[in-house]
C-alpha cells in the first residue's frame, strides 16, 4: 500500500474508534488529580479502590483514570510515601465519569526522611545501578523534535547530522558511536521495523519516555551493544488515549504524529500509531564555491538546496488483549514503514548531487505475549517475535554533473561512483525473543533473556543481475542471565550479570580465479559479563557503579565481503570493550525547590574495531580488519531544577577524551610504535553541554490552560579534522565551534487536550556544522497543532 | 535559604550567554605570504588506522642528512589531494573526481595551497598521464561505463583542457572493461596500454595492447598486441612501470598486481626509437629476471630498478624487494638487499638525482630512511631520516 494511503487509512480508524468510545461506553469511570497543598501535581501516588484489587498510580501530571465494573458507591483510597493518605466515596453511574481531585497534606514524620515523594518513573531509572540517562518526552511534546534531537540534549550523546530532516546520523555514547550504539523499541531492536524506521524521524509524541543505557547494558535487551544501548518506551497505559499533532515549519517541512489506544467493549485492545514527515530541506547553503567562467575561479555564495526531498511515513496496528487469565498481555501487530529521500551532497558539501536517490520499504509482522506469575508467584514471562523484511534502493544512474546554482553538464559518469547503478539491498529477518524474571524474594531476583537473530542480506546492482549471487546470512543466539540482590533495606543494589553469545555466519564465498564460489560456513561465541551497584547513602544520595565486558559482533559482509571488491577476512575478531561507569546522583526538594544533580566518570576500553580497509592501496579490493584501539576516559555532569510547575532548569556538560591505544599499525611486525599512539581521536566532539530552560504558567489564556516558553542551547566545542599534534597549525581543518539556541512557546487548553506552539530553531541563524564541511539548516520556524485526548 | 534567592534573572543570563559567543566562521584562513622559497624536495605520509587516516606532505632541503618529523610541520593534503597525484616544476596536479574539479597545488613552508582549480569531468578518473612539453600534459581516462578510452590534453598554467575519445578497439566479447595504466609520448606519438577485464572475479583477458595515437592529429593508429603478460601495466599517479630511455626508446612493464590473471607473469616491452612497433628481439619476463615485477623505474644509461616480488619472504606483508637491472640484457645485475622490502606495491619510492638514486621503503623494523643509491660506485647508504613511526611513507618528489 503506499504510504500515505496507509497513514490516512490508519487515521480514520483511529478517529473512527474514538468516535464509537462515546457513544459505547458503558462502565463508569472515574478520573482526577492529586496534587500537593502548594498546587504541585504529584506523580506516582497509589490510587485503589478500597476493598478491591482494582487501582492505578498518578502520571506525571498528577492525573489518573480508573473504570468500575459496577456502578454504585466506591471509596478511593489515596497515599503517597511523605503525604497522609485521603479517601472520598463517590457515586458511580453507568456510563458517566466522575470527576474528582485530591490536595494531599505533608506527612510531618515521613518528611524527615525525605525519601520517595511519588517518583516518577524516569527518576527511579535514574536511581537504577545502571548509568542511564531517561528522559520523559512529556516537556517536548509540544515541539518539532524528532527522538534524536532530544537525546542530543542529554549528557554523554552526541548526535552528529549531516544536513536536515531525514538525513543520515552518527549517534554516540560516551564517545563509542556507529555499530557500538543499538537502537530499541519497547526492547526488541528497532531495525525490525526497518531502516526507515529511526531515531531521525520518529516524532517525540510516540515516545513517553527514552533511556540511554550508557556502557553497560542490561540482559533484558539481549544485544551486542558494544557502547550503549537507545530503548524508546512507548506509552504503555492501559487506559484509552488519542495524540495527535501536525506541524508546519520552514523549508516545506510537514510532520503528521499519531499514536492512540483503544479498548473495545469486549476487551479488545486496538493500539495504533503512525507518523508521517515531509521536507524540502531548501535550505541555504551559506558561502558555496561556484564557478566564474568570467572571473576563472571558483567564487563563493549561498544558493538553496534543490535536491534534498525527504519523504517517511510508519505505521503500526497492533490488537491484542490484556488481563486475561491466559495472558496479562497479548498483542498481534503489522506495520509498515517508507522512506524516499533526495541525496544532495556527498561526504563533502563540495560534492554535489542532483539525482541521486533512495528508496526504502519495509514490512514487520509481530506478536508479544506477557504473563506475570506464570506457574507459581514471581515468575514473569515476556515473549517477542518478529518477522520483517526490509527493502532499499539506491539509484545513481544520473550522466550529469550538478553545481549548487542547480546548473549541470553532460557527462559520461554517474554521480556517486563512474559507473551508473540501482544498487538493491534486502533484508529479511527473523527475530525472536523470550525473558523470564523470578523474584525469588524482595532480596533476591533472577532474569533470563534469550534472543534469536536471523538475518539475510541479500545486495545487488539492478543494472547487473537481478538477485544477489552471494547472499550473507547471519544468526545470533544471544543468551543473558542476571541475579539482582537488593540488600540493606534496598539501599543496596547490586546486580551480577553474564552474557553468552553464539554467531554463525554462512556465505556462498568466491574462492577461485575461475569463478567458482564455494559455500563458507563459520561460528563463534563469546562470553560477556558484568556488575552494577548503587547504594543509597541516603535517601535521595546514591552512589553507583557498574562494568561490563562487552561486544559487538562480525557482520557478514565483514567477515566474507561481497566476493569481488571486498575480501574475506576469517580472522576477523569481534569488537570488544571493557567499559566503567562510577557516578553518583542527590536529589533534594525544600517546598517547591527540587533539585537533582547527577554526575559520573566513565572509561571505555575498546579494542578491535573493524574498519574496511583498502588492502593494497589503490587496488580495487578492500578487506574488513580489526583496525584500531581506543581508550575513552570523561566526565559528565547535570543539573535539573524545578521550582513547581513555573520554572524548569536543565543544564548537562560532557567531556570525553578518547585517544589512540592501537600501539602498532595492523599487519605490523610490531617494532615500530604508530606515530598516533596515545594521540587523542581526531574528528570527534570532546566538549560539549546544553542548557534548557522552561517558564510555565496556568491559566492565563483562559481556566485550564497553560502557556509555556522553552529556551534551549546547545554548545559543542571545535575540534579538529585530523590529529592534532601533526601537521602544521595553519595547514590543519578544524570542525568550529556549535551554538545553536532554539526557542519555543506554547499554550494548552483544556488541561492539554488542545495545544499549539510556535517554534524557532537556531534562532540566531548561526552556521552549524556536525561535520566538516557539511552545514545543516540555518534558522527556522515552525507551528505545531496537537490534539491530545486521555 | 532557597526561597530568597533570586533564580530567574540567574537562570536567564545563563542561557543567554552562549549567545554573546555565537557566530564562528569555517572559512579557512587565506594563506600568509611567504618570502622563503619552496622546500627541493617533498615526502608524503600517512598516519592513523581508519577512519582517521590522513595524508600529509612535508619539505625538505637535503635528502642526505638530517631528519624530518611530522609533529607540528608539514601540511595536511587529506580534503584537497591524495597522495595519487602528478608533479612536476614544483607544482602538483590533482583530479578530484568526486567533486568534479581539476586542481593545481603548491607545497610551499609548511602550506599545501591551491593555485588554481577548474571545473572537469571528462575522465571517470585519469588512469594514466605523459608530459608531451612542459607545459602540455596528457591524460587517459575511462568514460563511466568504464569501455572506452578518454583522453584530455592540459595547458598546465590555465588548466584548460581539450577533451576526446579515442578510436580505441571496443571491448571484445567475454570481457566488460577497459583498464588503462601505462602511457609514454616520445616522437609524436602516444602509446598507451590497457587491457580488458571481466566483471570480478573472472580473469582478464591474457593479453597486453598498446594503442598507438598520433598526437598532432589525436588519431588513434593502431594496436600492438602481446600475450606473454596482461593487463595495463601501472598508473604513474603512484608507481611507475614505463619510461623513455636515454637513447629515445620505451619501455612498458606489466604490473602482476594490476592484473588478474591465472598465472601471474611479468613482461617488459620495448618499442625502439623512432618505430611503433613492438620489438619482438626484445624477449624480458619472468623467467630472465627471475621474479615478477610491480613496478620500474629509469635511473639512466642502460638501467633501471625494479620493485618485484620477494618469493622468499613468508609470513610477512613486505614482501616488495628492488634490484637494479641492466635493461639491455633483461637481468637483474644487482639486489638492492640494503633496502628494507616495501610493504605495498603502489608507493612512489623513488627519485632521481646527479647519479644517485633516492628511496623510498616502508620498512617492518628499525628507523625510517631516505636510501641513497648511487649508481656509478653501486653502493647504498642511509641519508635523511623520518623520525616518528608513520603508517605509511607514500612518495618522494623532486620539487625544484
Amino acid at each position: 500500500m503506499h504510504p500515505g494511503k496507509f497513514l490516512f487509512a490508519t487515521i480514520l480508524f483511529i478517529l473512527f474508534q474514538f468516535n464509537c468510545d462515546v457513544q459505547a461506553q458503558s462502565a463508569g469511570t472515574v478520573s482526577g488529580t492529586v496534587q500537593a497543598e502548594d498546587g504541585a501535581r504529584l506523580p506516582g501516588v497509589s490510587v485503589i479502590l478500597k476493598g478491591t484489587s482494582t487501582g492505578t498510580v498518578t502520571d506525571v501530571d498528577g492525573f489518573f483514570k480508573l473504570t468500575f465494573k459496577k456502578s454504585g458507591n466506591h471509596t478511593l483510597v489515596i497515599s503517597s510515601v511523605g503525604y497522609l493518605g485521603q479517601s472520598k466515596t463517590i457515586t458511580a453511574k453507568n456510563g458517566q465519569e466522575v470527576k474528582v481531585s485530591f490536595s494531599l497534606k505533608p506527612d510531618s514524620k515521613n518528611m524527615d526522611e525525605l525519601t520517595i515523594h511519588g517518583k516518577t518513573e524516569t527518576q527511579e531509572i535514574k536511581e537504577q545501578a545502571f548509568t542511564v540517562n531517561a528522559i520523559e518526552t512529556k516537556r517536548f511534546a509540544n515541539t518539532t523534535a524528532d527522538l534524536n534531537q532530544v537525546l542530543n540534549k542529554t549528557a554523554g550523546v552526541r548526535v552528529r547530522e549531516e544536513g536536515g530532516v531525514g538525513s543520515d546520523f552518527n549517534f554516540s555514547i560516551n564517545g563509542l558511536s556507529g555499530k557500538a550504539v543499538k537502537f530499541f523499541l519497547d526492547g526488541v531492536p528497532m531495525e525490525l521495523m526497518g531502516s526507515a524506521m529511526s531515531l531521525n524521524n520518529i516524532p517525540v509524541n510516540l515516545a513517553e519516555r527514552m533511556e540511554v543505557y550508557k556502557g553497560v547494558v542490561p540482559v533484558s535487551l539481549g544485544s551486542d551493544a558494544l557502547g550503549g544501548a537507545v530503548n524508546i518506551i512507548t506509552n504503555q497505559h492501559i487506559n484509552n488515549y488519542l495524540d495527535a499533532s501536525y506541524s508546519y515549519g520552514s523549508f516545506n517541512t510537514h510532520r503528521l504524529a499519531l499514536t492512540g489506544q483503544y479498548s473495545t467493549s469486549k476487551g479488545i485492545i486496538i493500539k495504533a500509531s503512525a507518523f508521517a514527515n515531509y521536507s524540502d530541506n531548501n535550505y541555504l547553503m551559506r558561502g558555496m564555491e561556484i564557478w566564474d567562467e568570467a572571473q576563472y575561479k571558483y567564487v563563493n555564495k549561498d544558493f538553496k538546496r534543490f535536491h534534498d526531498q525527504y519523504k517517511s511515513a510508519m505505521g503500526q496496528l497492533e490488537a491484542g488483549i490484556i488481563n486475561k487469565k491466559w495472558a496479562d498481555v497479548f498483542f498481534v501487530g503489522f506495520s509498515y514503514s517508507g522512506t524516499k529521500q533526495d541525496i544532495q551532497t556527498g561526504t563533502r558539501q563540495d560534492v554535489v548531487y542532483g539525482a541521486v536517490g533512495k528508496d526504502g520499504h519495509a514490512y514487520n509482522a509481530s506478536l508479544r505475549y506477557r504473563k506475570d506469575n506464570l506457574f507459581v508467584k514471581g515468575l514473569n514471562a515476556n515473549l517477542f517475535a518478529s518477522r520483517s523484511v526490509d527493502n532499499y534502493v539506491v539509484t545513481d544512474t544520473s550522466s550529469y554533473k550538478y553545481y549548487w546554482d542547480g546548473s549541470r553538464v553532460k557527462t559520461s559518469l554517474a554521480e556517486i561512483n563512474g559507473a551508473k547503478s540501482i544498487t538493491n539491498i534486502n533484508r529479511p529477518r527473523t527475530f525472536a525473543r523470550a525473558n523470564l524474571g523470578y523474584q525469588l524474594s524482595d532480596v533476591h531476583s533472577f532474569n533470563v533473556n534469550y534472543t534469536y537473530d536471523h538475518l539475510k542480506n541479500e545486495n545487488y546492482d539492478e543494472l547487473i543481475t537481478d538477485h544477489a549471487e552471494i547472499p550473507g546470512i547471519l544468526s545470533k543466539n544471544i543468551i543473558g542471565a542476571a541475579y539482582q540482590q537488593n540488600l540493606l533495606n534496598d539501599r543496596l543494589t547490586n546486580t551480577l550479570f553474564g552474557k553468552f553469545y553464539g554467531i554463525s555466519v554462512q556465505q556462498s564465498r568466491y574462492v577461485s580465479t575461475s569463478g567458482e564460489y564455494a559455500q563458507a560456513n563459520d561460528s563463534h561465541t563469546y562470553q560477556g559479563y558484568g556488575i552494577a551497584s548503587r547504594y543509597k547513602v541516603l535517601g535521595d544520595l546514591g552512589v553507583k557503579a557498574s562494568y561490563e565486558k562487552a561486544y559487538r559482533l562480525q557482520e557478514v559482509g565483514e567477515m566474507f565481503g561481497n566476493g569481488y571488491t571486498v575480501i574475506a577476512n576469517l580472522d576477523l575478531k569481534p569488537e570488544s570493550s571493557h567499559n566503567v561507569n562510577i557516578g553518583a546522583y542527590y536529589g533534594f526538594t525544600v517546598n517547591k525547590h527540587k533539585l537533582f544533580i547527577e554526575g559520573s566518570w566513565f572509561y571505555r576500553n575498546a579494542n578491535d574495531f573493524i574498519y574496511s580497509v583498502v588492502y593494497k592501496s589503490n587496488s580495487s579490493v578492500s578487506r574488513y580488519e580489526n583496525t584500531s584501539k581506543v581508550k575513552v576516559n570523561g566526565l559528565e555532569g547535570d543539573v535539573k531544577y524545578n521550582y513547581g510547575d513555573l520554572l524548569y532548569f536543565n543544564a548537562n556538560v560532557s567531556y570525553q577524551n578518547a585517544i589512540n591505544n592501537s600501539k602498532y599499525s595492523p599487519g605490523s611486525s610490531g617494532s615500530t610504535i604508530e606515530a598516533t599512539y596515545l594521540n587523542k581521536i581526531p574528528n570527534q566532539p570532546w566538549l560539549f553541554g546544553n542548557a534548557d530552560l522552561s517558564i510555565g504558567k496556568n491559566n492565563i489564556l483562559g481556566k485550564a490552560s497553560r502557556m509555556q516558553f522553552n529556551l534551549g542551547t546547545q554548545y559543542v566545542h571545535w575540534f579538529y579534522l585530523t590529529w592534532e599534534a601533526f601537521g602544521s597549525k595553519a595547514s590543519k581543518s578544524t570542525i568550529p565551534d556549535q551554538y545553536i539556541h532554539n526557542a519555543s512557546i506554547s499554550n494548552s487548553w483544556d488541561n492539554g487536550r488542545y495545544n499549539l506552539s510556535l517554534e524557532c530553531r537556531n534562532f540566531t541563524n548561526n552556521l552549524a556544522f556536525d561535520n566538516f564541511r557539511l552545514q545543516k539548516p540555518g534558522r527556522a520556524f515552525s507551528v505545531k497543532l496537537r490534539y491530545f485526548l486521555k | 535559604m532557597l526561597k530568597n534567592f533570586k533564580l530567574y534573572p540567574f537562570l536567564i543570563a545563563l542561557a543567554i550567554i552562549p549567545l554573546l559567543y555565537a557566530c564562528k566562521s569555517d572559512d579557512e584562513a587565506t594563506p600568509e605570504p611567504t618570502e622563503e622559497t619552496q622546500e627541493k624536495y617533498a615526502v608524503w605520509l600517512q598516519i592513523g588506522s581508519y577512519p582517521n587516516t590522513t595524508q600529509y606532505v612535508l619539505g625538505t632541503n637535503s635528502l642526505t642528512e638530517g631528519s624530518i618529523n611530522l609533529t607540528g610541520h608539514g601540511a595536511e593534503v587529506t580534503g584537497k589531494s591524495d597522495y595519487g597525484i602528478i608533479t612536476k616544476g614544483g607544482f602538483y596536479y590533482y583530479y578530484n573526481t568526486t567533486s568534479g574539479r581539476l586542481s593545481k597545488f603548491k607545497y610551499e613552508k609548511e602550506r599545501y595551497n591551491t593555485v588554481l582549480e577548474v571545473p572537469f569531468t571528462h575522465l571517470a578518473g585519469i588512469d594514466g598521464f605523459t608530459w608531451i612539453d612542459d607545459k602540455t600534459l596528457f591524460l587517459v581516462g575511462t568514460n563511466g561505463d568504464r569501455d572506452k578510452i578518454h583522453y584530455s590534453v592540459v595547458n598546465i598554467e590555465t588548466l584548460k583542457t581539450t577533451n576526446g575519445v579515442l578510436d580505441a578497439p571496443a571491448v571484445p566479447a567475454g570481457f566488460k572493461n577497459i583498464s588503462l595504466g601505462n602511457i609514454e609520448y616520445t616522437n609524436g606519438k602516444v602509446f598507451v596500454q590497457f587491457g580488458f577485464t571481466g566483471v570480478n572475479p573472472a580473469p582478464w583477458q591474457v593479453k597486453t595492447n598498446i594503442g598507438v595515437v598520433d598526437y598532432a592529429t589525436l588519431k588513434y593508429e593502431k594496436t600492438l598486441e602481446n600475450t606473454t603478460s596482461a593487463g595495463p601495466g601501472t598508473n604513474k599517479l603512484w608507481l611507475s612501470s614505463s619510461f623513455v630511455d636515454d637513447s629515445g626508446n620505451t619501455y612498458f612493464a606489466t604490473n602482476v598486481e594490476w592484473s588478474n590473471i591465472p598465472a601471474k607473469k611479468t613482461a617488459i616491452y620495448r618499442i625502439k626509437k623512432g618505430t611503433t612497433v613492438l620489438d619482438e628481439s626484445y624477449v624480458v619476463n619472468s623467467t630472465t629476471l627471475g621474479y615478477d615485477g610491480v613496478g620500474l623505474w629509469y635511473i639512466g644509461g642502460t638501467k633501471a630498478i625494479i620493485k618485484y616480488i620477494d618469493t622468499a619472504v613468508t609470513g610477512s606483508t613486505h614482501i616488495y624487494a628492488f634490484a637494479v637491472m641492466d635493461l639491455e640484457t633483461g637481468k637483474i645485475t644487482r639486489k638492492l638487499s640494503e633496502i628494507p622490502n616495501d610493504a605495498d606495491a603502489y608507493i612512489q619510492n623513488i627519485i632521481v638525482e646527479d647519479g644517485k638514486v633516492f628511496m623510498v621503503t616502508n620498512a617492518e623494523t628499525g628507523k625510517d630512511y631516505v636510501y641513497i643509491y648511487d649508481i656509478a660506485a653501486q653502493t647504498v647508504k642511509t641519508g635523511m631520516e623520518m623520525i616518528g613511526g608513520y603508517d605509511w611513507i607514500l612518495r618522494v618528489d623532486k620539487m625544484r
